[in-house]
Formats: structure tokens, C-alpha cells, sequence
């Protein structure tokens, strides 16, 4: 008896940890559109399904759509996402969260001229803001044929929903000057920062290269919103780039272990059938003269 | 003896008048002094060929011989895409210099390979072509190049990137100065940085980035090459990977890969895919970070280096005490931009 008690001493709690250690979600790298006559259907499934879905969706169509979280915060939105192993060697550290959306199902009619990109992504995020996952969200167009999906509200730590203001919206001033594109670009998350009081970063624009490279803009303003200034600049980059000739897009995401939002541009892109019958995805060129 | 008999002989007597061999009655030693060159070029756009025919022929004519009948000419064939081209020069005396040159041209489509057939002929009134030389081949839609070699130019701290050079040659040294060549994605990388919500991409592939050959930071006068290619993920993402990947369960070093194609403009939005490289980042959680294009690879780069908290835009290059195996020792810090963290 002793010895079995011994037993249950020596393996039970591990096997107890083990029997309650959350099991890691099963992830999808990218959202899928199915069509089926004039309905297309979408299935997401990651952290923040939405980003996901309106990625998938922008590169199904050949869209042009930018995407901006809330500002999570509250245990409703985020969930641990700590490392087992890491935890097991860091017991006292503050772990790392990530945002605790999931599976996410979108059926919409598919876009034609009677029914247009802004019906289609209105219907996505009607869906979105209807299925239990975190955050809000609004379309909007940004300029002529540019939308962005934007965050407006996150859920508090009672569980109930608080609305929020789009950070990109916040007005800044920088002087009107040439720089070289990461400067700039640098400059106006910088500003943004400074006069929002909210940490924002610019993440890496291209692995493979620097799209950036060589690429001199002048833009700035007094008081006019960060978003406005963000798509001159990113404009400009496409327009006249010696090394860029696509259209860049962003993810403006908020990291809750940094508490800051990012800043991510990244080249839009459409998916076509080539000549072989394979499904490949192109790079959206922008249209210069 | 009749009608065709009288032919027959007639007509022997005559080709013993100017051929290179030796006739019983007209002993005349014919010597050939002709060259044939031929060349095929190409602009990316078009392709370009040319045969050129030029010489004389020195004539001995034996006792007897009577030359003052015959006359020679040249003929330049260029024969591409099994379109058949003749230029000839005019006829002359025997012993005259000729010359002929055809040159022709047509839009190449890449992935096409056009035939060419090159010839030149000396010939003469009576007897025909008695001397010719031909080339040619096959001719390629494009021009592109068979190789391209990466050279590491170092690491650029102001932009936390490697630079990679690249050289472009052909067996034909062709230039390809004012080209444009292109990055494409063969196909979605991996990351071994990456965690759900990072915000990294999870599986990268490239921006279709382009350069001009013939320049290396917007400066002419780099014959072939073009550049820099800056790879790498900016400071921040450094940063973020190291201090929170662990605890997401990134393990160190981590690796993120990308697949790049390269293709070369031939026309005006028409590219040729002239080879595949695998670009290869790493990072370890001894913030030091090293890249890799086409198999040629930096040295481990210290990549942050904080004074009160706050980043410095001056970067460092370390070399590791080692050659990049593992285990590593820590890189060497410089004292005067000492890690504070």
C-alpha cells in the first residue's frame, strides 16, 4: 500500500499537469474561400480570425483592405499563451497572452456589379461582430476603391463591450519635408506614439529585400490624422520607388505583451489561375502613368 | 556526233576553267581566301543576327585556260526562326575581293528558342558554290543570364539588413546593364520565429522588389551587377522575437526561410524566370542574427546594443570567436556601446 501511495506521490502530479496543461489550438495558416454559385463562403481560424478572413479575401478578389484591431485588453479578448516548458522554467515570470479568437464562418453573395466590395466586406464583419469572437469591427473607405476594417470596440473587464477610437484617426503634425521612405514612415508612427501616449512600432517591411530602399517622399501637415499622412507616404512609395512598383497594405495589430500596436505593411497580392491551371498569387501592381 | 554530245563536252571544258580541281586540259589551282562571321545579340527585347561574308579567291590558271568567262560573287545565309535570308554581293572577276552582309532581327518571346542557320558561300557563274562555311544554334527568347553569383557586402546598421551583391554573366558576356530583374516568391517560406499573434508573416515570401542592373545603391557604373539585396527583419522585430518568443515556445536559434525566384524583364511586363535561391535568416537569443542568400552567408551580427534603455541607431559588427557552429560562444561586445538590459 505504501509503495503504491509512493507511487501516486512520485508520478501523480506531473501526470496532473500534463492531464491540465491547455492543449495548443489547432491553427489554420490562412483563411479559405469557397465559392459555390453566387455565394462565397470563408472559413477563418486563428487568434484574430478576422485579420485572417480579411486577408484571404482581399487576395481572393484583388481588394485592397487594411486592418486594424482594438486595443485588447480585458481576460475576455486575451488568453495565456504562455510555453509549458517556458512556464515550467519561469514560475514566477509574467507570462504572454495572445488574443483568444478562433473559428470564424462567413457566407456572402459573391461580388458582382450589384454587389459591391464595400457590400461584401460589410456582410463579413456583420458576421464577424456576430460570432463570439473578440472585438468590434466597421469598414471603411479610405480612399477610391481602399477600405479598411477597424477595430471599434473591445470588451472590458466586466465582459461588456467598451467602444474605442481608431488610433490612425488621431491627427499628428510633421513637417512638410523630404526624407527618405523609412524615415518617414518611422516618423509618423513616432509622432503617432507621442501625441496618442500609446507605444506604436514599425515592424519590418520585406525579408526577402527592402522594398524601401532608395525611395524619397515629401509629405507632412499640421493636425491632419496619421492615417492620412500613412497612405500619402505609402502612396508615394509605390509611385515612385526605384525598387517597388506593387501596392502596400497594412496590419495595424495590438500586441498586448508589448502593449503596443504595430505597424505592418505588406504588398498586396490577388490569386489567379495560371496558363497550367494552378492557382497562383500575383502581386498587385500599381497603376503608374 | 550529235547535238547532245557536243553539250556534254562543251559543257566540261568550261568547268575545267574555274574549278579547284585539276582538269587534264586546264591545269588551274583555285586557293580560297574567304571568312564567314556570324553574331547573335540580344537587348531583352529583341534578337539580333549577322553574317557577314568577305575574301577573294587566288587563281593560277594553267596553259590553256581561258578565265575571262567565268566571274565569282559571295552570299551571306541567315536563316533564323527557319525564315531563310540571302544577300549576295555583285558578281565579279574571279580573282576579285567580295563582300556580303545580312543582318536580320525579330521579337523574341521568352522561354522560346529560335533556330539559326548561318552560312556564307563563294560562287562561282560556272560551276556553282565551291567554298562555304555555316554555323548557328539555338537562340534563346530573352536575354538571361546563366549565371548569377552573390557576394556578402556586410552588414548595414543604419537599416539592420545584410547586402547582398549580385553578378550576372552568360557564356556569351553579354552585358545586361539597364535590365530590370525581379524577386518573385517559388513558393510561402517557413518560420521558425513566428507565433500567433507576433504579427510575423507565417509563412514569408517576398515583396517583388526589383533592381536595374548596372547599379549597386542607385550608383551607375556596377557593369552586370546589381544590388544591394537587404535582407533581414528591421531592429524591433529582432527585438520582440528574443525577448518574447521563449516564452511563446519560439526555440533558439530560430530560423525564418524564404524562397526567392529571380527573373529578368524582356519586354514591357514580360519576365523570364532565370533562377531560384533559398534565403535563410536567423536568430538567436543571444541577439545576434545571421542571413543567408544562395547558399553565401554573413557572419553572426550582434544586432542590439541599448544605453539607458534606449535603442542606438549605431550598430556593430561581431564576429563570433567561431564559425557559426554550435554550440556558439557569445559574440564580442565592444566596450564602448555595452548591452544594457
Amino acid at each position: 500500500m505504501k509503495r503504491i501511495i509512493f507511487t501516486c506521490f512520485l508520478f501523480g502530479p506531473p501526470l496532473l499537469l500534463l492531464a491540465q496543461a491547455p492543449t495548443k489550438p489547432s491553427f489554420k495558416s490562412a483563411a479559405v474561400v469557397e465559392h459555390n454559385g453566387n455565394t462565397g463562403t470563408l472559413t477563418a481560424n486563428f487568434p484574430r480570425p478576422l485579420a485572417q478572413a480579411v486577408e484571404a479575401i482581399s487576395q481572393e478578389y484583388g481588394w485592397t483592405v487594411d486592418y486594424e484591431d482594438p486595443p485588447y485588453h480585458s481576460q475576455f479578448d486575451l488568453v495565456d499563451d504562455t510555453d509549458p516548458t517556458w512556464r515550467a522554467n519561469h514560475p514566477n515570470a509574467k507570462g504572454v497572452v495572445r488574443v483568444s479568437g478562433g473559428l470564424f464562418r462567413s457566407s456572402f453573395p459573391e461580388p458582382s456589379s450589384g454587389n459591391t466590395e464595400e457590400q461584401v466586406l460589410e456582410k463579413l464583419v456583420a458576421d464577424y461582430n456576430s460570432s463570439g469572437n473578440p472585438g468590434k469591427f466597421a469598414v471603411r473607405e479610405e480612399t477610391d476603391g481602399r477600405y479598411a476594417v477597424i477595430g471599434v470596440s473591445r470588451r472590458d473587464e466586466s465582459g461588456k463591450d467598451e467602444p474605442v477610437n481608431a488610433l490612425l484617426d488621431t491627427p499628428i503634425t510633421i513637417p512638410v519635408q523630404q526624407r527618405d521612405a523609412k524615415t518617414t514612415l518611422q516618423l509618423i508612427v513616432d509622432t503617432l506614439a507621442a501625441t496618442s501616449g500609446v507605444k506604436v512600432k514599425l515592424g519590418t517591411i520585406g525579408l526577402s529585400s527592402n522594398p524601401l530602399q532608395e525611395a524619397m517622399l515629401t509629405i507632412g501637415g499640421a493636425n491632419v490624422p496619421a492615417r492620412t499622412l500613412l497612405l500619402q507616404a505609402l502612396d508615394d512609395v509605390s509611385r515612385t520607388s526605384p525598387h517597388f512598383g506593387g501596392i502596400f497594405v497594412w496590419n495595424f495589430l495590438f500586441d498586448a505583451d508589448t502593449n503596443a500596436y504595430w505597424l505592418r505593411p505588406r504588398s498586396a497580392t490577388k490569386t489567379e489561375t495560371d496558363i497550367n491551371g494552378r492557382q497562383v498569387v500575383r502581386f498587385i501592381d500599381y497603376p503608374r502613368n | 556526233m550529235n547535238r547532245a554530245m557536243l553539250f556534254l563536252l562543251g559543257s566540261l571544258m568550261l568547268l575545267f576553267n574555274c574549278s579547284v580541281t585539276k582538269g587534264q586540259g586546264c591545269r588551274t589551282v583555285l586557293q580560297p581566301e574567304f571568312s564567314v562571321y556570324q553574331s547573335s545579340s540580344g537587348d531583352g527585347y529583341n534578337i539580333y543576327t549577322s553574317v557577314s561574308i568577305q575574301g577573294y579567291a587566288n587563281i593560277a590558271p594553267g596553259p590553256g585556260c581561258n578565265m575571262s568567262a567565268a566571274t565569282h560573287h559571295v552570299g551571306a545565309e541567315n536563316k533564323l526562326n527557319n525564315v531563310d535570308h540571302w544577300t549576295y554581293s555583285a558578281n565579279g572577276c574571279p580573282t576579285c575581293y567580295f563582300s556580303a552582309t545580312n543582318t536580320e532581327s525579330i521579337v523574341g518571346v521568352p522561354g522560346v528558342v529560335y533556330s539559326w542557320i548561318s552560312d556564307g558561300q563563294a560562287i562561282c557563274s560556272i560551276v556553282g558554290s565551291f567554298w562555304n562555311s555555316s554555323g548557328g544554334g539555338g537562340i534563346p527568347g530573352c536575354l538571361v543570364p546563366s549565371t548569377e553569383t552573390t557576394a556578402d557586402e556586410g552588414f548595414s546598421g543604419a537599416i539592420s539588413r545584410e547586402l547582398f551583391q549580385q553578378t550576372l554573366s552568360d557564356t556569351a558576356v553579354d552585358s545586361f546593364d539597364n535590365h530590370l530583374v525581379q524577386e518573385y516568391t517559388v513558393t510561402p517560406g517557413t518560420n521558425g520565429c513566428w507565433w500567433s499573434t507576433s504579427g510575423l508573416v507565417q509563412n514569408p515570401g517576398t515583396q517583388n522588389s526589383h533592381w536595374t542592373v548596372g547599379q549597386y545603391s542607385g550608383v551607375s557604373g556596377y557593369h552586370n551587377q546589381w544590388g544591394p539585396d537587404e535582407i533581414g527583419w528591421d531592429l524591433v522585430d529582432l527585438d520582440n522575437i528574443v525577448q518574447n518568443g521563449s516564452a511563446h515556445g519560439i526555440i533558439f536559434p530560430c530560423v525564418t526561410t524564404i524562397y526567392q525566384g529571380m527573373q529578368i524583364e524582356c519586354s514591357a511586363n514580360v519576365w523570364f524566370n532565370y533562377r531560384t535561391d533559398t534565403l535563410t535568416i536567423t536568430v538567436d537569443d543571444d541577439h545576434t542574427v545571421k542571413a543567408c542568400r544562395a547558399g553565401v552567408c554573413s557572419e553572426w551580427v550582434d544586432f542590439s546594443y541599448r544605453i539607458g534603455g534606449k535603442t542606438e541607431t549605431q550598430w556593430v559588427r561581431i564576429f563570433r570567436l567561431d564559425s557559426g557552429g554550435s554550440p556558439r560562444s557569445s559574440p564580442q561586445s565592444v566596450p564602448s556601446v555595452r548591452e544594457v538590459r
